[in-house]
């Protein structure tokens, strides 16, 4: 499983680079721009990112059809699916450290005091959302293949992209309750949410690649 | 573990949109080279496909050295070596790195093996996957195939596509290999020529079915061209049943037999036919012969 979660990485990992690059563009604008209004966006911007790494991790094997390859080694579906999963999770894991790095460089460089119990939740709420929706992407991906991928890329896409902007307006009550929430608290739901997430999302993979055909 | 059969299929249908495959019964013999053979789109890809479980049979079972394919599917992969029509490795890694990955699956990888059939093959480690030829690609998938010496090895049609040239010397290394160690080969082509150096046993298929498997010396001998001169008006409506495929030109027969045997040439003598021909044929005569429908 650590192998061909290894594997996705290292295939990505210019892609990985470059989004690194791109990420400390970013947060150096941001930083220096010192207004409050665009934090969500370090977020936003990083989790699109993780985005970025699963379709292409899809793209490129359906374009080799190395997943036949991988099919032919002596590893069960299982184990296909947790390496998948699990390259997902350090991804995302990945993206969350970045993003609350950049918010600590932000306090840091511009004295501004951040209410970081509301930031915890709202980073681990978005990435929760960003875990669900790149399971439901690579769950897609292994039950109908490439093509059909790119629909729900694009819908999940939009969701996370706006949702994230407008999260605040649906829900005005939601930052005091997130305050309210201790941050150990707020790690233990978290992990739990993301455990559920994933095993429901890799048992449907599994059963997904047991009955796919690959011609 | 001895009188195990390297592959067993038992009613095994497989249907797809507009194609069925239905094997009621093969079984290919340990240590000996097989060679499937059928026009393209007979289901030869299909079956091969089936033992590595990467297509699923709608009903029947399939035997791998004893083991199920599918309730053991770990065990059996490790004990087989597939090579695909195409090379379906990662592009964009070189094959030093593809072999470093795929040692850590196989119980019995030998690296030191798979780095001499690199060298073997001329096949630089070093250099993208994406950078290789159709030939290169086909070597270094043999090579993973070859690396953790498997009991069974599967090839789909390795030398498609390939030029002549290329086709010749990957042969010609495949067999150095494969012929060295007593290993089970199942090998697929649409180049007859390439099986009929290289078989023990060959099946055929044609839409879907095995319409013959036998070890490819009987085959030749059972099969063989006949012609004569027939001397009576009528004698080609009798004599037509003995034959799978045949043609008359003027009074002058000429069919083909998949029969043919002393008693079988004996009886066609007692119709009063004399002056009877017989020929060889190739194995891709063969094949011709009973890819057409219409005799």
């Amino acid at each position: 499983m650590w192998k061909l979660a290894w594997k996705d990485l290292y295939l990505q990992r210019n892609r990985l680079l470059l989004l690194m690059i791109t990420a400390g563009l970013m947060i150096n604008i941001l930083v220096s721009v010192n207004d409050i209004g665009f934090l969500p966006a370090i977020f936003i911007f990083v989790f699109i990112g993780t985005y970025s790494f699963t379709i292409q991790t899809c793209y490129y094997e359906d374009k080799n059809n190395s997943l036949s390859f991988v099919r032919t080694l002596p590893v069960s579906t299982g184990q296909i699916a947790a390496g998948r999963f699990l390259a997902l999770v350090i991804v995302t894991g990945g993206a969350l450290v970045l993003g609350f790095a950049a918010l600590t460089l932000f306090q840091l460089l511009n004295s501004s005091a951040l209410n970081w119990s509301t930031i915890a939740g709202y980073g681990l709420f978005a990435a929760l959302m960003n875990l669900c929706f790149n399971c439901v992407v690579v769950l897609v991906y292994y039950r109908w293949g490439y093509n059909k991928m790119q629909y729900v890329y694009a819908v999940t896409f939009m969701i996370l992209f706006f949702g994230g902007m407008t999260v605040g307006t649906f829900f005005p009550g939601l930052p005091e309750t997130i305050s309210q929430i201790s941050y150990g608290r707020i790690l233990a739901y978290g992990l739990l949410a993301a455990a559920a997430i994933l095993y429901f999302f890799w048992y449907a993979s599994v059963n997904a690649l047991n009955k796919l055909d690959l011609i | 573990m001895g009188t195990q059969k390297a592959v067993e299929f038992k009613n095994v249908i497989k249907r797809f949109p507009g194609f069925e495959l239905y094997i009621d019964s093969l079984s290919l013999e340990r240590g000996s080279i097989t060679g499937l053979v059928g026009p393209n789109g007979a289901g030869k890809s299909t079956m091969i496909k089936m033992i590595m479980n990467l297509v699923h049979p709608d009903r029947g079972k399939i035997t791998v050295l004893g083991r199920d394919c599918r309730e053991r599917e770990q065990e059996v992969k490790n004990l087989v070596g597939y090579v695909p029509e195409e090379c379906r490795v990662y592009e964009e890694v070189t094959p030093d790195w593809t072999g470093q990955f795929v040692s850590h699956y196989y119980s019995s990888w030998d690296h030191g093996y798979f780095h001499a059939l690199l060298q073997k093959f001329n096949l630089p480690g070093n250099k993208k996957v994406k950078e290789l030829s159709k030939g290169n690609k086909m070597k270094l998938s043999l090579s993973l195939a070859l690396a953790h010496k498997p009991e069974l090895l599967l090839l789909d049609e390795p030398t498609s596509g390939l030029d002549p040239l290329v086709r010749h010397d990957l042969l010609q290394e495949l067999m150095e290999v494969i012929q060295t160690e007593s290993r089970s080969v199942l090998l697929s082509s649409h180049i007859i020529g390439d099986i009929e150096k290289v078989a023990d046993y060959v099946g055929f298929l044609r839409q879907g079915s095995v319409v013959l498997d036998d070890d490819k010396e009987s085959i030749l001998e059972r099969f063989k061209r006949v012609q004569f001169k027939l001397t009576e008006t009528g004698q080609e409506d009798i004599v037509k049943d003995y034959f799978i495929q045949y043609n008359i030109k003027g009074s002058y027969f000429q069919g083909v037999t998949g029969e043919y045997s002393m008693e079988w040439f004996q009886e066609l003598q007692r119709m009063d036919i004399n002056s009877i021909q017989v020929l060889p044929l190739t194995l891709e005569e063969v094949m011709v012969a009973l890819s057409r429908e219409v005799v």
